[in-house]
């Protein structure tokens, strides 16, 4: 049953997602910017101190989890059109690969952590190593939230891919991952990349 | 081909292009900077093109570009300020 | 007990927001010189007593036992809050109880802490200062590390309030923030182990940003719509009564 909304879903074009959802990731959001603000803050106190600390960092791994995250938005993006045409088998598909770039993306978390705390390195060790455990494990909590409603919708997307009520859910869960996404873009150069050649 | 499929894409190069910034060594000064932009300019893709901000309701599109354009402006000024001349001109 | 003496309850007890905010800022932050609270990681127990409660004796212990009492309007008003957070049949939700629960539990320890912080300052120039320095350092970590039954309240707060489209009291955002500002307290974890950076005791995240979310984005927004809830009620109640007489 082909649904109302988006590019492809012909018809009226209702907003995507719910105002909630909106509103819940602008407060996520403002808080990671005072998180952001915080750690450039501290930074402008202890430069030499950041830039060394940053080059113990390999940025093969956030570049990894950049291409892992921009993979895994394309497929919910996917997803969600082929929910506005009904294909539920479709759907199921593209939020299976964008949860499997998921796990792909906690994998490589957690063998960085690991290589981190075998080198030494803990949340305790200076400034920077706490702001940039505490960034990406917070950041890690939202791939894992985002995982679990991907896995929840995947999980009904061929009995409800035809309905408006799932759809909406669908786009809400699309959004927040979405937003995980961009989250890693600014997170990856801010601790991996910038002022690192310095 | 697909939109999005074209949105990733440019995606993927951009992100290409802040890693051969940085290990390439060019513009040391000039590559954070670069970098950030290039951030920027990917977080506007997936607000615009992703979470079809255009089609939600005005406010939330101004605000999460205002967002977008915030954090990357904060970055810029914070390395900016941390720069040896830049430093050294404030004291 | 009729309307009129409940509503009047309701609003002393609603009351009880601001005049903790107003009194924990003048007795804990101003008297209490807390505003950073001294380093207590970084500083040897001779610093601690020369830099912090030796030096301002007086006003920590005044300010710290004018805490103790001022720190327990905290209850009645988190316990008021959760008389606003009903089920649709009007019984208090499982939402509802963790919230008073966790409204409870944050008063006791804005009370007692403070009593222990009081001890200190009066027993700063007559007891060694390592005990000092040792009483300091547990009740902050007792004071920053249960952070979890403020959570628990913040979350089940905003949880109702996200979850129940119907209700009117909590605009949404409300909600959103309650959640977000309960999840912003989990790197208190860090502040033992760290003595600089912004999750130290005085840091950045750790004391500025955490305690100002909570009083800008929690404490006075929920605060506010709790009055214009009692007090419009009073309004209701006032132009019902000529009908009513």
């Amino acid at each position: 049953m082909p649904m109302r909304g988006g590019r492809e879903g012909g018809g009226t074009a209702r907003p995507p997602g719910t105002d909630g959802i909106w509103t819940f990731v602008f407060i996520d959001m403002i808080i990671f910017l005072m998180i952001f603000f915080m750690f450039m803050s501290e930074r402008l106190g202890h430069v030499e101190l950041y830039t060394a600390s940053q080059r113990h960092l390999d940025w093969r791994f956030g570049l990894a989890n950049t291409l892992i995250l921009l993979t895994s938005s394309w497929m919910v993006v996917e997803a969600i059109q082929a929910a506005r045409r009904g294909d539920g088998a479709r759907v199921r598909t593209c939020l299976g690969w964008a949860w499997l770039l998921g796990l792909a993306f906690s994998i490589d978390k957690v063998v960085e952590y690991h290589s981190k705390f075998h080198s030494g390195i803990t949340p305790a060790t200076n400034s920077f190593f706490s702001f940039y455990f505490f960034i990406t494990l917070v950041h890690f909590m939202h791939v894992l939230a985002g995982m679990l409603f991907i896995g929840y919708c995947r999980g009904r997307a061929l009995e409800r891919a035809g309905r408006e009520d799932y759809l909406t859910g669908l786009e809400n869960v699309g959004l927040f991952w979405h937003f995980v996404d961009v989250l890693w873009v600014f997170i990856f150069p801010l601790l991996y990349l910038v002022g690192r050649r310095a | 081909m697909r939109r999005p499929a074209v949105v990733w894409g440019v995606l993927c190069a951009l992100t290409a292009a802040s890693v051969t910034l940085v290990e390439g060594g060019w513009f040391r000064s000039a590559a954070p900077v670069c970098i950030m932009l290039l951030a920027a300019a990917k977080s506007r893709l997936v607000i615009l093109e992703y979470m079809e901000a255009r089609r939600a309701a005005r406010h939330w599109r101004f605000l999460y570009e205002t967002w977008n354009f915030t954090v990357t402006a904060m970055v810029i000024i914070g390395y900016a300020m941390s720069v040896a001349p830049v430093q050294a001109w404030f004291r | 007990m009729d309307s009129e003496n409940r509503r009047l309850v309701r609003i002393a007890v609603a009351w009880c927001g601001p005049l903790f905010v107003i009194g924990f800022i003048i007795c804990w932050a101003v008297l209490g010189h807390n505003v950073p609270p001294p380093n207590m990681m970084g500083m040897t127990s001779a610093q601690l007593i020369s830099e912090y409660y030796g030096k301002y004796q007086s006003e920590i212990a005044t300010g710290m036992i004018g805490s103790a009492t001022i720190g327990m309007l905290y209850t009645p008003w988190s316990l008021l809050l959760a008389t606003m957070l009903r089920e649709e049949d009007g019984s208090l939700g499982v939402l509802s109880l963790i919230e008073a629960a966790g409204g409870i539990l944050t008063g006791w320890l804005l009370a007692f802490c403070p009593a222990i912080w009081a001890t200190c300052a009066l027993l700063a120039t007559s007891v060694s200062p390592d005990l000092i320095r040792a009483m300091h350092v547990m009740t902050w970590i007792i004071f920053d590390c249960t952070y979890m039954i403020t959570t628990i309240q913040l979350l089940a707060l905003g949880a109702y309030i996200v979850l129940n489209k119907r209700q009117a009291t909590f605009p949404a955002w409300t909600g959103w923030c309650a959640i977000a500002i309960g999840i912003t307290f989990v790197p208190l974890v860090i502040m033992p182990f760290v003595s600089e950076g912004p999750f130290a005791v005085n840091g950045t995240w750790n004391f500025f940003f955490i305690f100002s979310i909570w009083l800008f984005a929690f404490q006075i927004p929920i605060g506010y719509y709790m009055l214009k809830e009692v007090m419009g009620h009073e309004r209701v109640a006032r132009h019902a009564m000529p009908a009513a007489g």
